[in-house]
């Protein structure tokens, strides 16, 4: 079993169901986001366009957290979820440093590395991740890879567009993107001036972890 | 591999839980609820599911997320389990009434997490950020624990609060709503006033509470949110909104935001409209300012504000002109035999030059021959320069429409017809002629209707009670329907403050025989932040505050307000999962209904719990799991019905007492048990089941009662020939008693000169073909391209769907022009704001106090602007920019806000936007309570601390500072029982990082401005823009209340054209009054000359 | 203009690994740096070995202690460290890292023994062992950045000859202080030939920066955006100040040092390397995390 991650970009509608439904199901404190979702504004008036992308952990097959981790804090489980042991970590950041994808941050309370793990304790007992059952457009699709009846093999299948992120890196995501664009999905096809913007205020943390 | 799920969970068999069942007590265990076999747990179960099968919902064990991380899963420490019940409710966040579940944690009955439903067909078990919000909402530190209540002998709004008891609370309000009521006359009980906002309830059950009071007592806040929405809906249909079939449209041609924003349904419309872009159908989003709707459609129509009626009907020209729009369904189901026959109203087009000739023949082409006179001006190239949008998008918008046949949705509800005056015209009236022609009405991927698809009954649970029906009110309440609003389409609510302070108002309509209060007793309002979501704010202040126009004011509120901060009594009712309320929705072609009930009680007496006064039960309930002294609203009226008729001299407490026990309060369960009882199919299935239609919405939260509701219009009637009746809503109606339109087939009741006057019609059916169809309840019984009611309310000019053509056209129907349109935009820095749209992620006052909300969005507030127009007025991003708001009708100005500049692309050039869903404020951190030895915080993590000076009638805000950042919530009251303010699960409150101080209060700034038809306030403003200089401050705001007050004035008296109409009637008969019927008596007013027949001026 | 704009998106980690890092990495390079050319030196002038036998120890024990203090420091779990021995996960530069270092520390209190104890033989038993693991001590850190996959411009064998040229540069400079602290104890021509290892050493390393702020833009986009960061971004200043102080002062002034004999030049030129090889170092950490990597 490889447990992955699809995301239809043209069905997210940017609502943040899913990340809020991320901290609610895993406990994610205020300052840390296992899920974010950006919005990204493309061209000028009138010919704009407004992307979402939900952003979470790849559970890579080839993860550099994990191969960091000198204590194995962050290790794959037999169904390819890359999992997190908060007791275990030492706090050395390694993983932040080594994540491409910028997909784990140090939790503030227990000041151990956290990051998605596809809800690995729901998977426990059948149930879909919180945020596949939150999202209203369906446009988060879960399941196994190795299943070829599993309904993400199926799109994987019918849709010629799979995306990953960063696929130079060769890190192997488990979590892909259909109907992306590259503005969507690399960093640095945008601009992320600092500062208040339309939503919010776009900012870069000044600290990291509980000190 | 194989699942060993299943066994691993029976392994664990519930020992908790069990025990605490079995004892019939709740105790916190916790030490057996660990597994140390991690070989129990599969990686690889067989299958993933949404939700756990329903036979597991009173014992549901998952491992806990948060001991998961922290101790590495199962291959490190094992797992902790939670024993979860999860119990059944609805979302309170906005009107979708999605289904949620709470995941109760059985072992210290604390809710861990709120989801969705699967049993409700509309929401699918899905959500939106907001209602999984609701878990913080429920644990937010700065909820009020117990009912509060100013301090004697301080002033409103001077922040000194005493503890209070519930019974106390009823006493005191029940008590002086006896000394009016017990005078008996309809002038002390108009000084009765229930004000709701937002009810998310629906078959009126508190409507049924207010009514059971005898008089007309019940004010909305509708006027604010969609009756622009509405009237031209209402116009069409007598239906004052669509029902979309979203999910099979081809195309989606929204002017409003329900693909990712808000919208009145918002996450369920989405998903829908999600589904038929996956099918391949397009989305068209018409709208100033790119919504995240616009921004991912496949067409965005950057409209100027207000002109969208422009577009519809140059649409409907070409549809006409190409002979392309739908004939047989326009054959069908308009009313075009009315309108070609009445030659009166032709000759006054005539006279108007929308018409050249006039047709001799009555028929259907004679009919469109006339259309094409009307509509022929309405070209795409006028258009395009009306509406300002580039002309090759309209021509691709037609394209599409050609394409989508009689698959168009769209929904009809604020944006326009909100922002604008004549927004009603803009909207509904305009553009469901377009949709009419087109056909998609009724059918598959085409709209339907309100009433055909939502499904309330929370008012009809009156057979577990004794009173059963009360009788319809003869009551009028001017402060609800003011004169000069006959039309309006709910009641002129934000005008109460307006309408209480003026007294020459009172005494010019007291000269024509009607006698209004200048005060109320009692005041009581729900779900309602009338000071903060308002225009004129101030005024609302200065009203509540004043003791001689407010006797005395409560607010059913769980949380801090702007507009509880200046009340009487604070009663802290429950959230989403901590009341009771029967809540149904039209999202989609269906009818379902859905529970909202209190989790922990329903949990708490699942497992075997008794509350000592059954009618009491959810206090008590809440008392015993530690929330807090938090009540609920059904059993607080039930119970204040008493307090208020306690031995039933009033005639009140019979319809609140039980059946089953006289004497006694009706219960919760009898009441929705007789309520879900009405539901033929509901009861079927319960009959099969074994159980009560209560224990089925108990346990699974929703029902969908009929499936597949297309085309109800075509439905028959039965009909009896030997009675010669038909049956209407179960009553057999004899023909006799009605009368027979001939020239649509409306049926309709035998009623003053009905036969006449449209106004005093009330149609039941029409006969088609021979056959007694559902046909639409409007005078005509079909669709009324033509409005008779309107020429008959002397508003001729507005029967039909028109537009202005030209500046000359506009000063004639100044009514409909919109309030901000480019022509009035004169200087070089003036503007139109739309303070109108919502983020996908808060709802209005109820986000502040949910932690996650608020880090999403920071009660920040920016003023879009569009780049170029910043660049022309020197404006960068993050200044600082003095907003002048500008009365276009009067020239006044009433005063500026300070807004952050966002310069954007994504807002069209002229046009500003500025949300109200921030800008919050408080004026302390947080409230000392004698006797209680914690302080209660006070919007703490949500909203900026100001600074309000007040002199005459100028008033200044300046924010202090932003949110209170590094607090820590600690437990350290005494009171044992209670859990608040919920240390366990705010352990993070202190990582609050954003500033919060970026917001701005518009509202405060805009004058009251009532749309002299449909009531709607018109939202937009004209403004002026400045670059803030050194003094001015972020948040800052300046209004002068006379300034607002004199706009109103002058909206108020250029613009309406008062009751009475026809018959002197106050209002058409069948333009329902909502909430409950009224007597035609109610209906009529002291005419000026009574033997006035009326007849439209032509 | 690219003409695309975040509009929405949280607030993300940006320096992780600050100045207790930079830190770590120049006093390791110190450490390393003065063992390796302790042992050249030992070994090439046995007669002048009494200094090298006596600083190699004492330089590399208070350096590496300094490494493994702001090590230390830096974890979130100071307390946990000790978990790195007994759950190791080896394919963790990191883990290695530490490993490593705890072996060089053995070896350093073993040199340290010898010279208390004046049993040389001690040490030069544990020379060719020594040698390895400050090699594997030097580039652990270069292995740690390699697997810092999301920073693209520290890619493993340039990193990995820079960390051994900077340890050059760090032992050559520590030497050439000390002797001059103690009134110059070593002939001149080991202080010339330290002096020429330092020269040769900031030249190379010049050359590798100036390499990397020219070719950069041919590798990526990101890395190209990095050393734009780092020549005239935010860190820029550490940059320039690090590219002069380590490398352009110090190669004038061993020059002058070298022309014109006077020793007080050696010093400067040794006191700016160790300054400034700290600003490089701190610059070019910061400069990849100043990217949004997602
Ligand atoms: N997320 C979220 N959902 C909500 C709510 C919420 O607070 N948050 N509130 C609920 C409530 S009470 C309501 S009433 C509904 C309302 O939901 P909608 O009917 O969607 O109304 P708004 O959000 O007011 O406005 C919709 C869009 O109209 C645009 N607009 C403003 N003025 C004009 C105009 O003059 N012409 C045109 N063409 N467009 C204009 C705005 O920019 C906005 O994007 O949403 C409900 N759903
Ligand atoms: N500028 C601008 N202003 C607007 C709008 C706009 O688009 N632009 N939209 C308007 C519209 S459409 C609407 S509908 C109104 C909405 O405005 P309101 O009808 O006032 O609704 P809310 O702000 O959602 O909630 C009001 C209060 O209810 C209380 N409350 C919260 N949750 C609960 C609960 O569960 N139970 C009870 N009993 N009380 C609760 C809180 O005190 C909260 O402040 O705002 C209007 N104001
Ligand atoms: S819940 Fe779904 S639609 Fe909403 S932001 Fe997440 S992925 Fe997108
Ligand atoms: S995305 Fe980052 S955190 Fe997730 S597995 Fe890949 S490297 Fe690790
Ligand atoms: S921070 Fe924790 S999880 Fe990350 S690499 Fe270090 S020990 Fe491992
Ligand atoms: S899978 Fe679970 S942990 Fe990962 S983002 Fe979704 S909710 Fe969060
Ligand atoms: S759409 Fe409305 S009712 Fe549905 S979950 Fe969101 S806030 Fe709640
Ligand atoms: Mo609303």
């Amino acid at each position: 079993m490889r447990l992955g991650f699809l995301v239809d970009l043209s069905r997210c509608m940017g609502c943040m169901a899913c990340a809020v439904a991320c901290k609610a199901e895993n406990n994610v404190p205020l300052h840390s986001w296992r899920l974010r979702v950006k919005y990204i504004d493309q061209g000028e008036f009138p010919d704009v366009k407004r992307h979402f992308v939900p952003l979470r952990c790849n559970h890579c097959e080839n993860a550099p957290c994990e191969r960091i981790c000198p204590v194995s804090a962050l290790h794959y489980l037999p169904n390819g979820i890359v999992n997190v042991d908060h007791d275990r970590c030492i706090g050395c950041a390694s993983c932040m440093m080594a994540c491409p994808y910028n997909a784990i941050y140090l939790d503030p309370i227990t000041n151990s590395a956290d990051k998605c793990t596809y809800c690995a304790h729901r998977i426990e007992v059948g149930l879909m991740p919180a945020c596949v059952v939150a999202c209203p457009t369906h446009a988060n699709i879960f399941g196994d890879l190795d299943d070829p009846e599993s309904e993400i093999s199926k799109y994987l299948k019918s849709h010629r567009d799979v995306m990953v992120r960063k696929p130079e890196l060769n890190t192997h995501p488990k979590h892909f993107y259909v109907r992306g664009s590259t503005v969507a999905l690399d960093p640095l096809a945008s601009e992320r001036p600092e500062g208040f913007t339309l939503f919010t205020e776009v900012k870069f943390l000044d600290h990291i972890g509980g000190h | 591999m194989r699942t060993s799920r299943r066994n691993f969970l029976k392994g664990l068999a519930a020992t908790v839980g069990g025990a605490a069942f079995a004892k019939g007590i709740i105790e916190k265990s916790q030490a057996s609820s660990h597994i140390e076999e991690k070989t129990e747990i599969t990686f690889t179960p067989s299958h993933l599911d949404y939700y756990p099968p329903f036979e597991k919902w009173d014992h549901w064990q998952e491992p806990d997320g948060d001991y998961w991380k922290k101790h590495g899963g199962a291959l490190r420490e094992g797992v902790k389990i939670i024993n979860y019940m999860l119990v059944p409710t609805v979302c309170n966040n906005c009107e979708a009434a999605c289904g949620l579940t709470a995941w109760v944690d059985r072992d210290n009955l604390v809710v861990k997490k709120y989801m969705g439903n699967p049993f409700h067909s509309g929401s699918r078990g899905r959500n939106c950020a907001k209602g999984y919000a609701t878990q913080s909402q429920m644990y937010d530190p700065d909820r009020i624990p117990f009912p509060l209540k100013r301090a004697p002998g301080s002033k409103r709004g001077e922040g000194k609060w005493v503890r209070t008891t519930w019974d106390e609370a009823l006493e005191t309000i029940a008590k002086k709503m006896r000394e009016a009521l017990e005078k008996g006359d309809e002038f002390h009980r108009k000084m009765i006033m229930y004000h709701v906002g937002r009810p998310n309830e629906s078959g009126g059950f508190t409507a049924r509470v207010v009514w059971t009071w005898g008089g007309d007592h019940h004010n909305s806040h509708t006027n604010i949110c969609s009756s622009g929405g509405r009237l031209g809906s209402i116009a069409w249909t007598s239906d004052d909104r669509t029902s979309p079939d979203f999910a099979n449209s081809r195309l989606i041609f929204l002017s409003s935001s329900h693909a990712a924003d808000a919208g009145h349904y918002f996450q369920q419309h989405a998903g829908y409209i999600a589904d038929a872009r996956a099918k391949g159908a397009k989305l068209v989003v018409m709208d100033p300012r790119l919504s995240n709707s616009a921004g991912l459609a496949d067409l965005w129509i950057p409209v100027w504000p207000g002109t969208e009626g422009a577009i519809f009907l140059a649409l409907s020209n070409r549809l006409l002109q190409e002979d392309k729009y739908n004939r047989k369904f326009v054959e069908r189901w308009f009313n075009w035999k009315t309108f070609i026959k009445d030659k009166d109203y032709l000759n006054y087009l005539k006279k108007e030059g929308r018409i050249q000739r006039i047709p001799e023949g009555e028929t259907f082409d004679d009919f469109i021959d006339v259309l094409k006179q009307i509509y022929a001006p309405y070209t795409f190239e006028w258009a395009a320069e009306e509406t300002k949008v580039p002309l090759d998008r309209i021509e691709k918008l037609y394209e599409l429409v050609l394409w989508a046949g009689d698959r168009i949705t769209s929904y009809f509800w604020r944006a326009q017809a909100a922002g604008n005056r004549g927004g009603w015209m803009n909207a509904g009236r305009t553009g469901l002629f377009f949709l009419a022609l087109t056909g998609s009405i009724g059918g598959i991927g085409a709209v339907g209707w309100h009433h055909w698809h939502v499904l309330g009954v929370g008012g009809k649970g009156y057979a577990a009670t004794i009173g059963k029906k009360p009788k319809p009110v003869d009551d009028w309440n001017e402060l609800l329907w003011p004169p000069e609003w006959p039309l309006s389409t709910y009641e002129l609510s934000f005008i109460l403050p307006h309408l209480l302070s003026d007294d020459q108002w009172r005494e010019k309509w007291a000269k024509r025989g009607l006698k209004i209060p200048g005060k109320l007793k009692v005041w009581i309002s729900k779900i309602y932040n009338p000071v903060w979501i308002n225009p004129d704010g101030f005024r609302w202040i200065q009203v509540l505050r004043d003791e001689n126009k407010m006797e005395l004011t409560v607010n059913l509120s769980p949380t801090w307000s702007e507009t509880n901060w200046f009340v009487d009594y604070i009663l802290p009712v429950g959230l989403a999962g901590e009341r009771h309320d029967n809540q149904s929705a039209e999202t989609k072609p269906e009818r379902w209904t859905a529970f909202r009930q209190p989790v922990l009680r329903v949990a708490l007496q699942k497992m075997g719990w008794k509350p000592k006064v059954p009618w009491r039960a959810t206090l008590e309930a809440h008392i015993k799991a530690g929330l807090g002294e938090v009540w609920e609203e059904n059993e607080f009226w039930i119970n204040l019905a008493w307090a208020i008729d306690p031995d039933g001299k009033l005639g009140i407490r019979k319809y609140w007492e039980s059946k089953r026990n006289p004497g006694k309060p009706v219960t919760i369960e009898e009441w929705y048990n007789a309520a879900f009882s009405t539901l033929p199919n509901l009861r079927k299935i319960c009959e099969k089941l074994e159980i009560s239609p209560y224990e089925y919405m108990r346990d699974r939260g929703a029902w969908t009662e009929e499936t597949n509701v297309y085309n109800v219009m075509e439905r028959e009637v039965p009909y009896d020939p030997e009675k010669n009746a038909i049956k209407v809503k179960g009553k057999w109606i004899p023909l006799s008693e009605c009368e027979i339109d001939e020239d649509t087939g409306a049926v309709y009741l035998k009623h003053h000169d009905a036969d006449k006057l449209h106004s005093e019609r009330h149609t039941i059916a029409v006969k088609k073909d021979g056959k007694f169809l559902v046909g639409f309840h409007t005078p005509t019984g079909v669709l009324e391209y033509y409005s008779k009611t309107f020429v008959e309310w002397n508003w001729p000019e507005y029967a039909i769907p028109i537009y202005p053509k030209d500046e000359e056209d506009r000063k004639k129907l100044i009514h409909i022009t919109t309030h901000v349109h480019h022509s009035y935009m004169d200087e070089e820095n003036a503007f139109a704001l739309n303070p109108i749209y919502r983020l996908p992620y808060n709802i209005h006052t109820r986000s502040v106090n949910s932690k996650w909300l608020m880090e999403i969005s920071q009660n920040h507030n920016p003023v879009w602007i569009y780049e170029g127009d910043a660049k022309r007025l020197g404006i960068r991003r993050g200044d600082p920019i003095k907003v002048w708001v500008v009365d276009s009708l009067t020239g006044i100005k009433t005063g500026y806000f300070v807004g952050m500049a966002m310069p954007t692309q994504a807002t069209r050039p002229g046009v500003l936007a500025c949300s109200h869903h921030h800008g919050r404020w408080r004026l302390v951190n947080s409230v000392e309570i004698e006797g209680f030895d914690q302080e209660i915080g006070v919007l703490t993590y949500g909203s900026a601390l100001a600074d309000i000076q007040n002199q005459g009638s100028k008033w200044a805000v300046r924010w202090k500072s932003g949110v209170v950042k590094g607090r820590h919530i600690e437990k350290d009251h005494s009171e044992d029982w209670l859990k608040w303010p919920y240390p366990e699960m705010n352990e993070d409150i202190k990582e609050v990082w954003w500033n919060g101080a970026t917001g701005v209060w518009q509202n405060a700034v805009f004058p009251a401005n009532p749309d002299p038809l449909s009531g709607m306030h018109c939202w937009h403003k004209k403004v002026l823009v400045e670059r803030g200089g050194p003094d001015d401050k972020i948040g800052d705001v300046f209004v002068d209340t006379e300034a607002t007050f004199k706009v109103y004035q002058a909206w108020r008296d250029i613009l309406t054209r008062p009751a009475p109409g026809p018959n002197c009637l106050r209002r058409p008969k069948w333009f329902k009054r909502p909430w409950y019927p009224h007597t035609d008596k109610a209906y009529r007013m002291p005419c000026p000359d009574k033997q006035q027949e009326h007849s439209a001026e032509h | 203009m690219i003409g695309a704009e975040v509009t929405f998106d949280v607030p993300i980690p940006k320096v992780i690994w600050g100045w207790l890092v930079s830190t770590n990495m120049w006093a390791k390079s110190i450490a390393t740096g003065s063992f390796f050319l302790g042992l050249y030196f030992i070994n090439k002038y046995p007669e002048q070995d009494r200094f090298f036998r006596k600083w190699l120890p004492i330089l590399g024990l208070i350096f590496i202690g300094i490494t493994l203090l702001v090590t230390i420091l830096d974890l979130h779990h100071m307390f946990r460290f000790w978990k790195i021995f007994v759950h190791p996960h080896f394919t963790s530069a990191v883990t290695l890292g530490a490993w490593v270092v705890s072996g060089f520390v053995i070896i350093l209190l073993i040199a340290f023994w010898s010279w208390l104890t004046g049993k040389r033989k001690l040490f030069d038993k544990v020379m060719i062992p020594g040698f390895i693991l400050a090699f594997f001590a030097t580039i652990y850190t270069a292995g740690i950045m390699g697997q810092a996959t999301a920073r693209e411009v520290w890619v493993f064998p340039a990193e990995m000859i820079s960390m051994l040229l900077s340890a050059l540069l760090a032992g050559s400079a520590a030497y050439l202080v000390i002797d001059a602290i103690f009134n110059h104890p070593l002939k001149e021509e080991i202080r010339k030939e330290l002096s020429y290892i330092l020269f040769g050493s900031a030249g190379l390393m010049a050359a590798m920066f100036i390499g990397e702020l020219v070719f950069a833009k041919m590798h990526s986009e990101f890395a190209h955006k990095v050393i734009q960061i780092l020549a005239f971004g935010e860190v820029a200043i550490f940059f320039w100040i690090g590219m002069f102080l380590a490398f352009i002062v110090p190669m004038i002034f061993v020059g002058i040092y070298t022309q014109k004999k006077d020793y007080k030049y050696a010093l400067y030129g040794s006191l700016s390397a160790l300054v400034g090889l700290w600003f490089i170092k701190h610059a070019w950490l910061i400069a990849p995390q100043s990217l949004p990597l997602s």
